[in-house]
């Protein structure tokens, strides 16, 4: 017997065995990118765009003091730069575009300068090959090399007198675009006072890799250390900045974090739940439920995908760990010895409305909030059903039950009425209602982040330095790479169009050095159309005159006129990404799949600039993205909290709906559904007030709320519908477990508050509130509210004659059931109203004598009885012991009714019963059976006694057969409790079965039968 | 004879060659020059420059005068045989043609940064800052038979073009006199500088970048802050 109990306890432990071994497969992913909406086009493009300026490490080499040279600081660069790279742990770092580069650059771009000219330089071409025009720049020419820079243009003067190919070279400028502010100096990135440069590191892998990050930072320190070690660069300080860096300060806080609130909250939850049960078994056996529910997900989730976002993961656990809560009530059972009932249901209801509630996140359009739901939906139902189904069947592991060092169910018990509680909290309710209003959601995915104080001095240093201007990135997107950079070229040409409406400061789109085959054939074709021998014939006599009047020899310029005959071979891709433009166009340039990305960082004077240029492009570029963190933030933001506020209101919709068919009723709905509203209005108000704001992470933990609240407050209540239901007492010991559960919860998350980083803090601060906020409302307006609707209906004082008959008569049966279940009050309600039967009792049943009512079953017919007859008495029989329950609260223990769960046969009471009714009863037995009972009431019956029968009829009638239905739904559903097989008989055969017991037939009334039942009035046919 | 003659003349040309400097006597020669020049605050000179390039049917020669002020200022004016100002004031820098006799400033756009890059080292030939990194230029040094320092290009990129720029110092490591710039293909720059009077009062005036006051080197030095010097 023991071990088939712990049969469930065993094919858990199996479950969670092969669960735990899926599970193991899984890794964690710590991709942010989970936390940033898939679902929006606009926004996955920009998230995109934003991961790959994230992943950057900027490393501001710094003089102290400012006592360094521009020329010390570039060194310290260049070695560490130099070294970084030896030390394997990055892809690459620059410290400089070196003259090297520039010079390659320039001479690349000149050598193919056909392939470069834009159209528009085309009339500004024919204008400087007039002949006074050739002249002058010849001269011009000729004086510029005289000056400090012309050695450069001595060596292009010869292929380029005429400054052609500064039409090409335009776009170059803005390619190698840095800061504004900053200025290129010998090919460095240097602040305006020439004190500091940057170093670019591109790691080459995400942040999220903490291994690879944590042996580039390693090598960082180290080579820092080595570096201020020198004695020359003494006073040269190294800064960075970047997402890697970040990522490993925050793991380090959240580890130092966790390791804090993780073993004070554990420390609390334990000596919480040893000081209410007394006896460290049950302690260790409430966490398994989260802990059954946490591994058994895990492993479903492994069956669909190979890896879990840590986020995920880490909400999800938090999340189930709630149900705690479960294995809390039913221990708590437990320990009381209670056999399985409401409180079972109301746990089922409330791993209900939260799962489903999880479930709702489904419809976020963040990835990350989405999985959250799934996960939480499925641990919360898996570790509810372990608490609910298996932990019972470990009853012979908790021994016996320890003695509570503190009693939370006495103190509950003494604690004061709550009504004046409940005013109090409803007259601050306006107040939060004003700090609900003020709080503030901040989608910002930086203020998340938690820098130690060095890297957040780091990042001041570089934003005072480097400025932090309003940068944003154009991004197109096609299907192949020439597509993608037909479509920059337009974007480039645009752009050109913007910056001279003043729509952007400056652009650095690659177009310049990297444009799409189409546009260098256009270019190339359109070379080859202007450069006609009559022309070329022209600018070599016109050269040919400048020289004579300069120092310049007469065949100076002969490779310029020899260059445009022809045009060069097309320019591929691989041409520029291997060559001196390969650190220019690398980051710019993304492929994704077969699709490929062109970004181009754009520079606006500010966030009005920035409207103006996405207003312009949505209108003429539609397909052209903008990307600025700051503004990609804010519309996140926006539609986070657009989501969940929707997202909240639906799951309130849902949960109230849940709640409804259970209750069916609206006015309990109300009332567990109101603490849920209230407590979400305080949390929210306290917040407001507080200056706490919502953010991405904490605002799912609203959702969080939305289950502890609704459990809270479905338990509470279901212990006063109980009391009001069966009479069965047990609203102390159901808030004191809510109590309890409430004070492990804020334990266990509560004190995440004490977190430094922001994420946890976050959390910490609405859970604490938030629960503290719901368990107020469950446990003082739930209460309130209960008391004030379950109470008796049965009127007092005899009823009047109009109350009696009158066409409201019906409404006073109904209200007695009223609150005692869904099924009953409505099954109530349509009996009193639609049986004929139930209003005629009083004037069918005259007289004062005692009345036995067989077969009663929620003693709807007994109690219209008892309204007509107060001081009559009246004893009720039915085998049911829950449907006598239910009618003994109705009825509220009125002394003259007695119920009794007895068989009329075994009834052992002498005194003979002036009425017996025997209603819609022999159909459930068979004729032995009904022969029995018959004679059973028979002998409870006197001289002058009267027997009401009712009974469906047999034969083919759709009367009849709708009557064999509803009876055998009634069986299959569970109304009624009844085995074997029913027999009806014939109108014919009910007379003669009376007649065979000894009963003679005194009257018919067809008119109290609905459908095929029979109605007769019997005495016994003895009787004078 | 012949022979003789030719061993007396590369003993000759030994002599006059420069004895270049290595290891700490070389970190030595580059912190005494730093240091000296250095102690220098302003320096006010003419210069002679020619150019013989393969461009050139012969060699063409200007003149002009320079103004330096330590730490960021220089003052570039070509006088002949036409006339051009080159100001560079800490990160900017500006440029002045003259037409018909008018000062007029030229618009820069992308050619601002290479201008200042190049002046920026000119700046540092005047202060004795001389990069001993070796990335872009391998410096060498010699003491004699004249105080020299010559830098090579380091960079790939710039030896195509560049074959050495020779600094010439005066014995007293204490001025620039002579820098000649030798590109690849035999081109060749030269430049030599006259110094008028040391540690002269340059008014900002000079120095200023949206204009710049017109420089009369012979006034600028008997004007009376410079007179009473």
């Amino acid at each position: 017997m023991r071990s088939r109990a712990l049969l469930p306890a065993a094919a858990t432990v199996v479950v969670v065995a092969a669960s735990a071994l899926a599970a193991a497969r899984i890794s964690i992913d710590h991709d942010i990118a989970h936390l940033l909406p898939d679902t929006d086009p606009a926004l996955v493009q920009g998230a995109k765009a934003l991961r790959s300026f994230l992943e950057r490490t900027v490393v501001d080499v710094g003089s102290e003091d400012g006592s360094h040279s521009l020329e010390l600081l570039g060194e310290v660069a260049d070695r560490f730069a130099a070294e970084l790279v030896a030390s394997g742990t990055v892809l690459r770092a620059r410290a400089r575009l070196g003259v090297e580069d520039a010079l390659e650059l320039v001479d690349f771009v000149r050598e193919r300068a056909p392939l470069f000219t834009p159209a528009s330089a085309w009339p500004a071409i024919e204008a400087r090959l007039e002949h006074e025009a050739v002249l002058s720049a010849v001269e011009t020419l000729e004086r510029r090399i005289q000056e400090p820079d012309g050695a450069v243009l001595a060596r292009h003067a010869g292929s380029d007198p005429l400054g052609l190919a500064g039409f090409a070279l335009a776009p170059l400028a803005s390619i190698a675009a840095g800061p504004p502010g900053a200025r290129l100096v010998d090919g460095r990135l240097a602040s305006a006072g020439e004190d500091h440069v940057l170093v670019l590191v591109e790691p080459g892998f995400p942040a999220s890799d903490l291994a690879r990050t944590e042996e580039f930072l390693a090598a960082f320190d180290r080579i820092a250390a080595d570096l201020a070690r020198e004695p020359a660069y003494r006073g040269v300080a190294l800064h960075q900045v970047g997402a890697h860096r970040s990522s490993k300060d925050n793991e380090r806080q959240i580890r130092r974090d966790l390791k804090l609130t993780m073993s004070f909250g554990a420390g609390l939850i334990l000596a919480i739940t040893y000081l209410c049960f007394g006896r460290l078994r049950l302690v260790v056996l409430a966490q398994l439920p989260a802990l059954v529910g946490g591994v058994i997900t895990l492993g479903v989730f492994s069956l669909f995908q190979g890896s879990i976002a840590a986020p995920i993961l880490g909400f999800g656990t938090v999340l189930i760990g709630l149900t705690i809560d479960y294995a809390v009530h039913v221990l708590t059972g437990l320990r009381k010895e209670h056999g399985p009932g409401l409180p079972e249901l109301a746990m089922f209801l409330g791993a209900l409305t939260t799962s489903v509630a999880c479930l709702l996140l489904r419809g976020s359009a963040l990835p990350g909030i989405r999985e959250v739901g799934l996960f939480g939906s499925i641990g919360v139902l898996v570790a509810a059903a372990f608490a609910i189904l298996v932990l019972p069947s470990l009853r012979p592991l908790l021994g016996q039950p320890g003695r509570p060092l503190v009693d939370l169910e006495r103190l509950v018990a003494r604690a004061p009425r709550p009504r004046r509680a409940a005013w109090i909290a409803l007259g601050a309710t306006p107040l939060l209602a004003l700090g609900a209003a003020r709080l503030e959601f901040d989608g910002d995915v930086r203020n998340l982040s938690s820098l130690s104080p060095a890297a957040a001095a780091d990042e001041q240093l570089v934003r005072r330095v480097w400025g932090s201007a309003e940068v944003s990135t154009l991004l197109v997107e096609a299907p192949g790479l020439q597509a993608a950079l037909e479509a920059n070229d337009e974007l480039a040409a645009w752009l050109e169009r913007a910056r001279a409406d003043g729509l952007v400061e400056g652009h650095a789109s690659i177009a310049g050095i990297l444009p799409s085959l189409r546009t260098q054939e256009e270019r190339a074709r359109r070379w080859r159309a202007f450069w006609t021998a009559e022309r070329r014939q022209a600018l070599a006599g016109s050269l040919h005159d400048a020289a004579e009047r300069t120092h310049f020899r007469s065949d100076a310029f002969a490779p310029f006129l020899a260059a445009l005959e022809g045009t060069p071979g097309r320019l591929e891709p691989a041409d520029v990404q291997g060559g001196p433009a390969a650190a220019l166009v690398g980051d710019r340039l993304v492929q994704d799949g077969e699709r490929w990305r062109v970004l181009t960082p754009v520079f606006t004077s500010g966030t009005e600039q920035l409207a103006r240029l996405g207003e312009r492009l949505r209108a003429e570029q539609p397909e052209v993205a903008v990307v600025n963190k700051k503004a990609l933030m804010r519309q996140v933001a926006a539609l986070v909290s657009g989501e969940l506020a929707g997202l909240g209101l639906l799951a309130f919709a849902v949960v109230a709906a849940i709640v409804f068919v259970w209750l069916g009723e609206p006015l309990l709905t109300g009332v567990i559904v109101l603490p849920l509203a209230l407590g979400l209005l305080w949390t929210l108000g306290i917040l407001g007030w507080a200056g706490e704001k919502l953010n991405l992470v904490n605002a799912v933990f609203v959702v969080f709320l939305f289950g502890v609240a609704i459990d809270y407050s479905i338990y509470v209540a279901t212990g006063y519908l109980q009391r009001f239901r069966t009479g069965v007492d047990r609203t102390a010991e159901m808030r004191a477990s809510v109590l309890l559960c409430a004070l492990t919860t804020c334990a266990g998350f509560g004190t995440m508050a004490l977190a430094g980083h922001p994420v946890l803090h976050s959390i910490g601060m609405i859970a604490g509130v938030g629960i503290a906020s719901a368990t107020l409302a469950a446990q003082v307006f739930v209460p309130v509210c209960c008391q004030a609707l379950l109470r008796s209906r049965l009127p007092d004082a005899p009823l009047s004659e109009e109350e009696l008959r009158g066409p409201g008569w019906h409404r006073l049966v109904a209200r007695l059931y009223r609150h005692r279940g869904a099924f009953v009050q409505h099954y109530a309600a349509s009996k009193a109203r639609r049986d004929p039967l139930v209003f005629a009792l009083p004037e069918l049943c005259p007289g004062t004598g005692r009345i036995l009512v067989v077969g009663c079953g929620y003693g709807i017919m007994t109690a219209r009885l008892a309204m007509a007859f107060p001081a009559r008495e009246i004893v009720a029989l039915d085998p049911d012991e829950r449907k006598l329950a239910v009618a003994r609260a109705a009825l509220d223990g009125r002394a003259a009714v007695r119920f009794l769960a007895e068989d009329v046969r075994a009834y052992a009471d002498p005194a003979p019963c002036e009425w017996v009714l025997l209603v819609d009863v022999l159909h459930y037995w068979d004729e032995a059976a009904q022969g029995e009972i018959l004679r059973s009431v028979h002998g409870r019956m006197g001289p002058g006694s009267r027997l009401v029968f009712r009974d469906g009829c047999a034969g083919a009638g759709t009367g009849n057969r709708i009557v064999h239905a509803a009876e055998a739904l009634a069986r299959a559903t569970g109304f009624t409790r009844m085995s074997g097989r029913m027999l009806f008989h014939t109108e014919d055969g009910w007379r003669r079965l009376l007649s065979a017991c000894g009963f003679r037939v005194e009257s018919s009334h067809p008119e109290l039968g609905l459908l095929s039942n029979l109605v007769l009035v019997c005495s016994r046919s003895n009787d004078p | 004879v012949k022979l003789l003659a030719l061993l007396f003349a590369a003993l000759l040309l030994q002599e006059g060659a420069p004895r270049f400097l290595e290891g700490p006597e070389r970190e030595r020669f580059l912190d005494e020059l730093e240091a000296r020049m250095s102690a220098r605050k302003t320096v006010a000179a003419e210069f002679e420059q020619e150019k013989a390039l393969a461009l050139f049917e012969d060699t063409v020669k200007s003149s002009g005068a320079i103004l330096f002020q330590a730490p960021d200022k220089l003052r570039w004016e070509i006088r002949a045989p036409f006339q051009s100002i080159l100001v560079v004031a800490g990160d900017d820098v500006s440029k002045f043609e003259f037409v018909r006799g008018e000062k007029r400033p030229l618009e820069l756009g992308r050619g601002k940064d290479p201008l200042h890059l190049v002046m920026s080292r000119i700046r540092g030939w005047f202060l004795g800052k001389f990069e001993r990194g070796e990335k872009t230029y391998r410096v060498r040094v010699a003491r004699e038979p004249v105080p020299l320092v010559v830098l090579e290009p380091a960079e790939e990129g710039l030896r195509k073009n560049l074959t050495a720029i020779e600094v010439t110092l005066t014995p007293a490591l204490d001025a620039v006199s002579r820098v000649v710039v030798r590109e690849r293909g035999g081109d060749r720059t030269t430049m030599v500088f006259h110094e008028k009077r040391r540690d002269v009062v340059i008014p900002a005036a000079y120095f200023d970048l949206a204009d710049p006051r017109t420089l009369d080197l012979e006034a600028l030095l008997a004007s009376r802050e410079n007179a009473r010097r």
